[in-house]
């Protein structure tokens, strides 16, 4: 991978996870929370200015897609990885700090990490279609 | 043709005449053109647009804009590749005598991608959502005007590239209803793993 590539995924990392946090705050998911509310949509906020600022003005970046810059394609790989790799830190840290909270589903998909840790909801999720599909199974093998 | 390339290439002319005459809008516009700010601007929001919502129902809506953001998108590339294959405008560059802000790109002017993926992003949001919509739009133009400006595309080559973009957001925006129950499918299963 060549330093501009590096770059570009460092920069994507930053800033994506910057928005995450701003957002996850401004939606009250309380689960995916890192820090204060506030403080989380200021810091997010700060974090995603300062990896733009970095990105373009650490050195030029008008490179044609022909020489060192990246193509369209390149691009959207690179950036789904770095947008992936942020919303899992996301997932994995605010999961440690917020494992208190446990798993009290009170709604569907997202809006369940308003009040839960997600790794905590993971598993419990798991663990009831395991026992769901267990169960099922050992009726039919027994019936 | 003749009178309406004319009247390109004099707005071209025109709008290219003014760099030089204020160095920090010509600073600003050597960001903006860049093939990185406007595209990763774009992704952000729809990466931020996935989980925003202060419904449950609003943010299906959401979701739903940036699946027919994703695909407009795709059908808007897929346009501007073929249509390459068949016709191939000149950059003002090699033709005009321009003040260029940019590197010279070597594919076709006509129709402009940026303006195409722009476009087509900002209409499939405004279909789901109107404010976040406004404001891509508002940055699609913006990116748009920076790319003549900056003396690599003709204004025409921006229309071409919106008309693309604006077919490409019309085609994802069917093929979300077409393709239903799967675009609810897809939901239904990253909700299940807590992601939508």
């Amino acid at each position: 991978m060549t330093d501009f590539a590096l770059d570009y995924l460092a920069f994507v990392f930053l800033a994506a996870l910057g928005v995450l946090l701003a957002v996850t705050a401004h939606s009250k998911l309380h689960g995916l929370l890192l820090v204060g509310r506030r403080l989380s949509v200021l810091l997010g906020g700060a974090l995603t200015v300062a990896a733009f600022d970095w990105f373009f003005t650490s050195e030029p970046r008008n490179l044609p897609d022909t020489g060192a810059g990246l193509d369209g394609n390149e691009q959207a790989v690179l950036f789904a990885l770095g947008a992936g790799a942020a919303l899992a830190l996301l997932l994995i840290l605010s999961s440690l700090r917020n494992w208190s909270m446990g798993a009290n589903a009170a709604g569907d998909g997202v809006e369940a990490l308003r009040n839960s840790s997600y790794l905590r909801l993971l598993f419990k999720g798991t663990k009831d279609h395991w026992d769901h599909w267990y169960g099922r199974m050992k009726q039919h093998s027994s019936g | 043709m003749g009178p309406l390339v004319r009247a390109d290439e004099t707005a071209l002319l025109w709008l290219n005449s003014w760099v030089g005459h204020f160095p920090w809008l010509d600073t600003i516009v050597q960001w903006v053109v860049s093939d990185y700010l406007v595209p990763v601007t774009l992704s952000l929001v729809l990466l931020g647009l996935w989980f925003h919502g202060s419904t449950p129902g609003a943010r299906e809506r959401n979701q739903r804009g940036v699946m027919t953001a994703v695909l407009g998108l795709a059908f808007a590339d897929l346009a501007v590749e073929v249509l390459n294959q068949f016709m191939y405008r000149p950059r003002p560059f090699e033709a005009l005598d321009v003040s260029l802000l940019f590197y010279k790109p070597v594919d076709s002017s006509f129709p402009a991608n940026p303006a195409a993926v722009g476009f087509a992003v900002a209409l499939a949001v405004w279909t789901w959502n109107r404010k976040i919509g406004v404001a891509l739009l508002a940055i699609a133009v913006l990116f748009s005007l920076a790319r003549v400006y900056a003396g690599v595309f003709y204004p025409l080559d921006i229309l071409g590239g919106a008309a693309v973009g604006a077919i490409g957001s019309l085609l994802g925006s069917l093929l979300m209803r077409w393709a239903e129950p799967l675009p609810g499918m897809f939901l239904k299963l990253a909700r299940s793993v807590y992601l939508a």
